[in-house]
């Protein structure tokens, strides 16, 4: 990151757009910047490879100690972790969100040593969700940074998972909710980052969910032209009351984000894109999957272009790029025409990668940016 | 000294978690309460080795069988608790089996015959979590199959049962391992 910088840095001086100084003003507040976010990503490392040490010693089963010694122990850990956080002051934010961190997986080894202990085969599905439910109003109340909120995101994810497999393992009803939730949860993150309260009580929080919430919705939009075209029409038995629902639910949730335009466009043709699969579904069609994904990429490039993003405006057209050499491979069928598709695709592949930048910079000025 | 109100919701939302585990603390105290009956025990293949350390078994019921095909079995124990007279019935209905004299309590078998048409409870009481250490000595000494392995099983009034303890030539897991 640093390296990248300092040869832009490099570059800017010698060509006189800032002086040496602003230079050295840019770089040390980048260093600074770089310092947290090692510290952060160190903090996550420490705190996981505890919490994996516990785990594992769990799931040793030592026979040495007595099995209430064991919860005892394990006990006066939790306690005292839940105690430091009451403890700790607020502006001690990294130590605190660690602090957080610790008692939700402390929490999870505990139930898993208690499981062992008593031979408990109990549910997963609602331990997990049970786990989750009661440890979010103190992630809420004492969290506040990224080391906080992400384990606590993605133990949500996986209760949701867990849930749905469990409640809804009829065929149909399972897809159908499977369907609305790869709308409805990135929908609901979105949604839930731009609520007032949330921005001015914890604006990290509101950063990441919104962040979480587009990439998800991003990469769920991306996957049913890839997959979903066998799966989306023939499984989903009340196929248009699952659509209705997607889009009932798509357009309250766009009016909603009526303060922020940009993500309102985002959402709203993210949206769009992850249920035209589900409607053209009968139709099965290589060339409107290959359209579909192509034309929600050229979508994503325009949205990049917007936020002078220039690295999703780069990696947009290359993945349209190659959807378009993926092209090649369905259209020849006949052994002598895949022969030939075969060359011409590999010819296709080395002259786009030699020419790739030059492709690149010919999107980039296509859509307005330098 | 005056606690804010904030603290206290703090403080509410850190013990929640707890509340939880208390929950599954009670539950676990509360599956070991009652009489616990010994039911031999034997190997079983394959090993589902994505289960951790879990010794799999079989449990060895009388070879003769009152329980009729394609009806719910149960398991009726009586008699004394280490050696108990266990025997499988057909699950009529709970009146029944309240009025038998060889059944002062029963566990309904739910799963699906084995492979040699034995009635077996479901999957969770065919396991049993052991220390990790131990855990290829117990496997290969049930396999070998000449040691008596039994499963300390303690029925509720359900018909549900919790597996307690582990056997080896009649003394607990934890003895057997200090011998």
């Amino acid at each position: 990151m640093i390296g990248r910088l300092n040869r832009q840095l490099h570059l800017w001086t010698q060509q006189n757009l800032i002086t040496e100084t602003q230079a050295n003003n840019i770089r040390a507040f980048e260093q600074g910047r770089d310092k947290d976010r090692s510290k952060r990503g160190f903090a996550m490392v420490g705190v996981t490879a505890i919490l994996i040490g516990v785990l594992s010693l769990v799931a040793s089963n030592w026979s040495q100690i007595p099995a209430a010694m064991k919860i005892i122990m394990h006990a006066i850990l939790n306690v005292g972790v839940a105690g430091a956080i009451l403890k700790m002051s607020s502006d001690k934010i990294m130590i605190k969100d660690i602090l957080v961190t610790a008692l939700f997986g402390l929490t999870l080894t505990f139930i898993a040593l208690l499981g062992q202990i008593f031979q408990l085969h109990g549910d997963m599905a609602v331990t997990i969700s049970l786990w989750t439910l009661l440890c979010t109003p103190f992630i809420w109340i004492f969290g506040r940074g990224v080391i906080a909120i992400t384990p606590w995101l993605v133990a949500v994810f996986v209760s949701l998972g867990l849930i749905v497999d469990k409640f809804f393992s009829i065929e149909d009803i399972w897809q159908s909710l499977l369907s609305m939730m790869m709308l409805f949860v990135p929908l609901l993150l979105i949604l839930v980052s731009h609520i007032e309260t949330i921005i001015r009580e914890r604006p990290i929080f509101a950063v990441v969910m919104k962040r979480y919430g587009m990439v998800l919705l991003a990469i769920m939009a991306a996957i049913p032209p890839l997959f979903f075209w066998d799966i989306a029409g023939d499984a989903l038995t009340d196929k248009w009351m699952t659509v209705s629902v997607m889009i009932a639910g798509l357009a309250v949730g766009t009016l909603a984000l009526q303060s922020d335009r940009l993500v309102q466009i985002f959402t709203a043709v993210s949206g769009a894109f992850l249920i035209i699969p589900f409607i053209l579904a009968p139709h099965n069609s290589d060339l409107f999957s290959a359209i579909l994904f192509m034309g929600y990429f050229a979508f994503l490039a325009w949205w990049g272009a917007r936020q002078n993003n220039t690295s999703l405006i780069d990696w947009s057209i290359r993945l349209i790029i190659f959807r378009l050499i993926i092209v090649y491979f369905e259209v020849f069928g006949f052994l002598a025409a895949t022969g030939l598709g075969m060359i011409l695709t590999g010819a296709i592949i080395l002259i786009t990668l030699r020419n790739l930048n030059k492709i690149t910079s010919w999107g980039r000025r296509l859509l307005g940016q330098a | 000294m005056t606690i804010s109100k904030q603290t206290l919701w703090g403080m509410v939302a850190l013990l929640l978690p707890f509340l939880l585990l208390g929950m599954i603390l009670f539950q676990g105290v509360k599956s070991f309460e009652g009489t616990e009956y010994r039911v031999r025990i034997t190997g079983y293949d394959p090993r589902d080795i994505l289960r951790g350390h879990y010794l799999q078994f079989r449990y060895e019921w009388p070879s003769v069988s009152q329980c009729k095909p394609n009806q719910i079995c149960v398991a009726c124990f009586a008699g004394e608790p280490d050696h108990p007279q266990i025997s499988l019935k057909s699950f009529i209905d709970a009146g029944t089996i309240a009025h038998d004299q060889l059944c002062a309590v029963h566990w309904t078998l739910n799963a699906v015959a084995d492979a040699k048409d034995i009635p077996q409870p479901s999957a969770e009481s065919l396991r049993f979590y052991i220390p990790e250490l131990e855990a290829p000595t117990l496997e290969r000494l049930l396999r070998v199959n000449k040691d008596r392995f039994d499963i300390g099983v303690v029925p509720h009034a359900d018909g549900t049962a919790t597996v307690k303890n582990l056997y080896i030539n009649n003394v607990t897991l934890s003895d057997y391992l200090k011998q």
